[in-house]
C-alpha cells in the first residue's frame, strides 16, 4: 500500500521583532501579517506590542496571545528592577514559553525605540541568549522611501550588526509612502544606496502598498483587515459609506495584498532563508 | 476573538478570483458613478482601470452632462418661442375680430 505524501510543514522562525527609527512605516500591520501567517502554518503565536497607551485595543485579535507594555513605562524604567529590561519583561517570559510550547512571538516595537532596542539587546546579550535556548529569532528593520526613514535605518542595522551579530537581521523596505524608485544622483537615491550597502546580502522584504488607500479607509472606519476581510460586502459598504460594488473592490484590494505579503514572508521567515542574514 | 485562519485563507481565494469580474464591471461603474455625482468614484475603484480609460470615461461623464444641460435649454426655448408664436396669433385673432 502506498503512503501518501505528507506535504511538509513549513518551519519558521520562533521570534520575529520588527522595529524602525521612523514611525507611520507600517510596522503594526506587518507585525499583524505575521500573526496570521505563524496561525496560517498551525502555529500558537503570541504578539508582544510595545506602544503608547493611547493606541491600545487597535489591531487586537490577529494573535492567540496579546501582550501589551505600554511605551510610558519606559520614562519609569529607572525606577524599576532591571531597568529597561524590568520593563521588557513580560516579552522575554513570552521568549522563554517557545521552547516548551512550541509557540512563536512577534514583537512590535515603537517608533522612537532604537536607541532603546540596542540598550536591552546588549544588556541581555540577546543573540547568545536565544541561541542557548535553541530559539531562532529574526530581526526586522523597517524602512519606507523617505531619505531621513532610510538613512535611520541604515545606522540602525549597523548598531544591530555590533549589538547582535549573531541575531539574523532583514530589511523590511514599506511601500507606504511611495515606490523606491527615484532619479539618479537624488538624496533618495543616495540614501538608498547607502542602506543597501550596509544591509549587505541580509533578506530583503518588499511589503507593497495597498493601492487606492484601501487599507486607510477602512483603518479610519475602525477595521482592521481581517475584520475588513471577512465581513460581508453589505455591512462594509454601510461601514464605509460608500456603494456595495466599491466595498467589493476594496476588500478585493486588500485581499491581493494579503496574498502578496504572505507570500514574501512566508519565503522570508523560511528557516533556511532566516540564517542568511547573520554575521559570522 | 481571532479569525479561523483557514476561513480567512478562504475568504482571501474568494476575493482574489471575484476581483476578475470587478475588474470587468468597473468601467460601467465608473461611469454611472460620474453620471450620478460628477466625481469619480475612490482611488481603489479607478486604480482597476488604466488610467487612459478612467480619463476617457470621465470626458464621456462630462459630454453627457453638455449634452443633457443643452437638451434642456432648447427645450426651454422651443418652449417660450411657441408661446411667443401663440401669443402674436392670439393678438393677430383679436385684431382680426
Amino acid at each position: 500500500m502506498k503512503t501518501p505524501k505528507t506535504q511538509p510543514k513549513t518551519d519558521l522562525v520562533d521570534l520575529v521583532e520588527i522595529g524602525s527609527d521612523g514611525t507611520a512605516i507600517g510596522k503594526s500591520t506587518l507585525a499583524n501579517r505575521i500573526s496570521h501567517l505563524y496561525r496560517e502554518v498551525g502555529r500558537s503565536v503570541t504578539c508582544v506590542r510595545i506602544e503608547s497607551s493611547r493606541r491600545r485595543g487597535q489591531d487586537a485579535g490577529a494573535a492567540d496571545t496579546d501582550i501589551f507594555i505600554p511605551l510610558e513605562d519606559f520614562t519609569t524604567a529607572a525606577t524599576r528592577t532591571g531597568g529597561l529590561v524590568g520593563v521588557l519583561s513580560p516579552m522575554y517570559e513570552a521568549a522563554m514559553r517557545i521552547p516548551r510550547t512550541g509557540g512563536a512571538v512577534i514583537v512590535d516595537w515603537p517608533g522612537g525605540t532604537a536607541g532603546h532596542r540596542l540598550e536591552v539587546l546588549a544588556a541581555t546579550n540577546f543573540d547568545a541568549t536565544l541561541a542557548s535556548m535553541g530559539i531562532r529569532g529574526m530581526s526586522i528593520v523597517m524602512t519606507s522611501c523617505s531619505a531621513e526613514h532610510m538613512a535611520q535605518a541604515e545606522r540602525y542595522l549597523k548598531g544591530l550588526e555590533k549589538v547582535a551579530p549573531n541575531l539574523p537581521r532583514a530589511l523590511g523596505l514599506s511601500g507606504r509612502n511611495g515606490p523606491f524608485d527615484w532619479p539618479v544622483q537624488s538624496e533618495q537615491a543616495e540614501a538608498f544606496a547607502r542602506l543597501k550597502t550596509a544591509a549587505g546580502d541580509i533578506p530583503q522584504l518588499r511589503i507593497p502598498l495597498v493601492a487606492g488607500r484601501a487599507l486607510q479607509v477602512c483603518s479610519d472606519a475602525g477595521l482592521d483587515i481581517a475584520s475588513a476581510l471577512m465581513l460581508p460586502f453589505d455591512k462594509l459598504a454601510a461601514r464605509l459609506g460608500v456603494h456595495v460594488f466599491a466595498a467589493s473592490a476594496c476588500a478585493s484590494e486588500l485581499a491581493v495584498w494579503w496574498q502578496r505579503t504572505g507570500a514574501e514572508l512566508r519565503k522570508m521567515l523560511e528557516v533556511k532563508r532566516a540564517d542568511a542574514g547573520v554575521t559570522v | 476573538m481571532p479569525v479561523s485562519p483557514s476561513r480567512l485563507q478562504e475568504r482571501v481565494a474568494y476575493l482574489v478570483r471575484r476581483r476578475r469580474w470587478i475588474e470587468r464591471e468597473a468601467a460601467t461603474f465608473v461611469l454611472d458613478f460620474y453620471r450620478r455625482h460628477r466625481r469619480l468614484p475612490p482611488a481603489y475603484v479607478t486604480l482597476l482601470l488604466p488610467s487612459g480609460t478612467v480619463r476617457s470615461l470621465r470626458l464621456r461623464g462630462e459630454f453627457g452632462h453638455l449634452l443633457r444641460n443643452f437638451n434642456r435649454f432648447s427645450r426651454i426655448m422651443m418652449t417660450r418661442a411657441i408661446d411667443r408664436c401663440r401669443g402674436r396669433q392670439d393678438v393677430g385673432s383679436q385684431d382680426a375680430s
